[in-house]
C-alpha cells in the first residue's frame, strides 16, 4: 500500500514538472495553442460552415483579401470560382489533419511493434524486416506514393495507407535499435530469469522504454506527413474534389499566381504554421525527456522550486 | 575492413534486387498501357501485335522471369512511347538530376555547417535561438509552396529570374534553392547538436584554456569530430533530394529523372518507369556505400569493429 502511494505522488510530481517546463517555453505554448485550434476547426469547422464553403459565386471571383465589406468569409479573398479562401481552408483542415493523424497513428503503432519484435527476437525475423525497411526506404517516398496511388483510387483511406507504409521504416529502425540495446540490460534479464513470457517482457519491460522515443518521433513525423500529403495532393494525385486538403488549394492557386497570389499563398502559410508547431512540440518533448537538457527549462526560476530534487 | 565492405556490398545488392522485384509488380498494377496507346480502341490485330512487341501476352510469372533475366544484363526493354531503350532514356536524364542534387547538396551542407557552428558557438543565446527557429521554419515549408512563392516574388514581381526551363545559370537558382531549403533546416539542427557535444567536451575546454582562439577551435579541432553525425544524416538527406527533384521538375519544368518518372507513370510506360526507379535505387545504394566508406575513413572505430 505504501508503495502504491509513493508511486502516486511520484507521478503527480513528474506531471507538475512537465507543466512547468511547458509554460517556461512560450514557443511551445504558442505551437500547442495553434495545433489545438486547428484540430478544433478540423472537427467542428466543416459542420458549422456547411455549404457556404463550396458555394460558387462568379461575381466574387478573385475577390481581394483583407476587405470586410463582402462579408467576413471573404477576409482571405476568393478563388477562381468565387469560393471564399478562408472557408476552403476550414474544409481543408479536416482532410489534412485526418490524414496526418491517421497515418502517423497507424505507422507509429505498426512500425514500433515490428521494431520491438525485430529487436527482441533478432535472427532471421530481424534480418527480413530490416531488409524490407531498407527497400522501402531506398525508393524516394514521393515516387513510391506516386506509383501506388496511381493503382488505387483517389481517397483519404488510400492516401493514409500509402503515407503509412512509406513512414513505417522510420519507426521500425528507431524502435529496433532501442529494443536491441534495452534487451541486454539487467532488468530484462531478471524478467527472463523469473520466467516472464516474451509477450510480457515486450509489453511490460521494453515498450515503456521505447514509447517516449516513439512519441517524440511521431510528433516530428506529424510535420513531415503533413508536408508529404500536401506534396502528393499538390501533384494532383491522392484526392479529388469535393474532398479538399491544403495541398490541393495551393495547386488550385498556382495557375492564377499572376492575377490572384493569395489563393496559393494562404494555404501554404497554414501548412507552414501547422508543420512548424508539430516540430516545435517535438523539439520540446525531446528536450524534456533528456535530463541533461530539461534543467534549462527549470533553471529560470519564475517560482522558486524546493531543493528536494 | 574488407569483411565490413563485403557485407555492405552484399546487403546493397540484396536491396537492389528487392527494388527491382518491387518495381516490376508495382508497375504492372498501374493498369494496362493498351488503353492509353489505343484510345479509340484499336483492332484485335493491332492490340495483339502491340502485346507481342512488348511481351504483354505472356503470363505474369513469365514476364517477370524475362524481365529479371534482361535486367541482370542491364536491358529494361524499349520505351513504349519514346523509340529507344528504356535504360537509355533514364540514363540521358540522369546527369541533369545528379548535377542538381549535387549542387543542392553542397549548398545545403556548407550553409548548414556555417549556421550550425554559429548556433553552437552562441548556444542558448540570441543568435542560437534565431538560427534554431529559422531552421525549424525551413524544415516546415512545403517544397512545392516555396517553389511557387519564389516564382511569385523573383520571377513575376521582380522579374530577376526565369519562371521555368534550364537555359542559363539563372534558371538553376530557384530549383537549387527549393531543393536545399528543408535539408538546410534539418542539417543545421544536426550540426548544432553535434558541435555542442564537441564544444562542451573536455579536450576543447583544455584547448581553450591553453588559449586557442574560437575560430580555430571550431574549424580545426571541433568540426572534424562533429563530422560523424553530419555524414550519417547527409545520406538520408541526399536521398530525399530526389523527392524534391520530382516537385522541381513539375513546378519549374526542370528536366531530369523526376520529370521522366512522372511522365512515365502518366503514360504507363513500364520499361521507362522500371529503368528509372532501378537507376534511382542504384544511385542511392551507391551513395550509402560511399557514405559508409567515408565513415570508415573518418572514424577508425568503425574500421576495427
Amino acid at each position: 500500500m505504501t508503495l502504491a502511494t509513493e508511486k502516486q505522488t511520484n507521478r503527480t510530481f513528474v506531471y507538475s514538472e512537465r507543466w512547468q517546463m511547458f509554460f517556461a517555453s512560450p514557443m511551445t505554448v504558442a505551437a500547442a495553442t495553434w495545433l489545438v485550434f486547428v484540430i478544433l476547426v478540423a472537427i467542428f469547422g466543416p459542420a458549422l460552415v456547411g455549404d457556404l464553403a463550396n458555394k460558387q459565386a462568379l461575381l466574387m471571383r478573385f475577390a481581394p483579401p483583407f476587405q470586410l465589406e463582402k462579408g467576413f468569409q471573404f477576409i482571405l479573398g476568393a478563388d477562381s470560382l468565387g469560393r471564399p479562401v478562408l472557408l476552403q481552408l476550414v474544409m481543408g483542415a479536416q482532410t489534412s489533419m485526418l490524414i496526418a493523424i491517421l497515418s502517423v497513428g497507424s505507422s507509429s503503432v505498426i512500425g514500433s511493434t515490428l521494431g520491438i519484435i525485430s529487436g527482441y527476437f533478432g535472427g532471421w525475423v530481424d534480418n527480413i524486416l530490416l531488409r524490407i525497411a531498407d527497400i522501402v526506404h531506398t525508393i524516394p517516398s514521393i515516387l513510391l506514393a506516386l506509383v501506388v496511388l496511381f493503382i488505387l483510387d483517389p481517397s483519404i483511406t488510400n492516401l493514409v495507407i500509402v503515407l503509412g507504409i512509406t513512414r513505417i521504416p522510420v519507426y521500425l529502425r528507431t524502435a529496433r535499435a532501442q529494443t536491441a540495446e534495452v534487451r541486454q540490460r539487467t532488468f530484462v534479464e531478471v524478467a527472463q530469469a523469473m520466467g516472464a513470457s516474451d509477450w510480457r517482457i515486450m509489453t511490460k519491460e521494453i515498450a515503456p522504454v521505447v514509447i517516449p522515443t516513439v512519441r517524440t518521433l511521431a510528433m516530428l513525423e506529424v510535420a513531415s506527413v503533413i508536408l508529404a500529403a500536401a506534396s502528393l495532393t499538390f501533384l494532383g494525385i491522392g484526392l479529388q474534389r469535393p474532398t479538399v486538403d491544403w495541398g490541393m488549394l495551393v495547386a488550385d492557386g498556382q495557375a492564377y499566381l499572376e492575377t490572384a497570389w493569395f489563393v496559393a499563398v494562404f494555404p501554404g502559410i497554414v501548412i507552414v504554421l501547422t508543420a512548424l508547431s508539430a516540430s516545435l512540440i517535438s523539439n520540446w518533448l525531446r528536450a524534456v525527456e533528456d535530463p541533461a537538457q530539461n534543467i534549462l527549462f527549470l533553471s529560470k526560476p519564475k517560482k522558486k522550486r524546493s531543493e528536494s530534487k | 575492413m574488407v569483411t565490413f565492405l563485403r557485407g555492405r556490398l552484399l546487403s546493397g545488392a540484396v536491396t537492389l534486387i528487392g527494388v527491382v522485384v518491387m518495381v516490376f509488380f508495382l508497375a504492372r498494377l498501374t493498369g494496362s498501357p493498351i488503353d492509353l496507346f489505343f484510345p479509340e480502341g484499336g483492332t484485335e490485330a493491332q492490340i495483339r501485335a502491340f502485346e507481342q512487341a512488348y511481351g504483354l501476352d505472356q503470363p505474369l510469372y513469365k514476364q517477370f522471369l524475362i524481365f529479371l533475366g534482361n535486367a541482370a544484363q542491364g536491358d529494361f526493354g524499349d520505351s513504349i512511347w519514346q523509340q529507344r531503350p528504356a535504360m537509355e532514356a533514364a540514363l540521358s536524364e540522369m546527369p541533369m538530376t545528379l548535377a542538381l542534387a549535387g549542387i543542392a547538396m553542397v549548398v545545403s551542407v556548407v550553409t548548414a555547417v556555417i549556421l550550425g557552428s554559429i548556433a553552437a558557438a552562441y548556444r542558448f543565446r540570441r543568435p542560437d535561438r534565431i538560427i534554431t527557429i529559422l531552421s525549424l521554419i525551413a524544415g516546415s515549408v512545403p517544397v512545392f509552396w516555396f517553389a511557387i512563392v519564389s516564382i511569385l516574388i523573383f520571377a513575376i514581381q521582380l522579374q530577376w529570374l526565369p519562371t521555368s526551363g534550364s537555359y542559363s545559370w539563372k534558371s538553376w537558382i530557384l530549383p537549387v534553392a527549393t531543393i536545399s531549403l528543408s535539408p538546410i533546416g534539418v542539417l543545421t539542427q544536426v550540426v548544432r547538436g553535434a558541435m555542442i557535444d564537441v564544444l562542451t567536451s573536455g579536450y576543447v575546454r583544455n584547448a581553450r584554456a591553453r588559449g586557442f582562439g574560437s575560430l580555430r577551435l571550431i574549424f580545426r579541432h571541433s568540426l572534424r569530430n562533429a563530422a560523424l553525425p553530419i555524414i550519417a544524416v547527409a545520406g538520408d538527406i541526399a536521398a530525399s533530394k530526389l523527392n524534391g527533384a520530382v516537385i522541381v521538375s513539375v513546378v519549374f519544368a526542370f528536366p531530369g529523372i523526376g520529370r521522366l518518372i512522372v511522365g512515365a507513370i502518366m503514360a504507363r510506360d513500364f520499361p521507362v518507369l522500371q529503368a528509372s526507379i532501378v537507376l534511382v535505387g542504384l544511385a542511392i545504394i551507391t551513395l550509402n556505400l560511399l557514405i559508409d566508406i567515408i565513415y570508415m575513413i573518418v572514424d577508425p572505430r568503425v574500421r576495427l569493429s
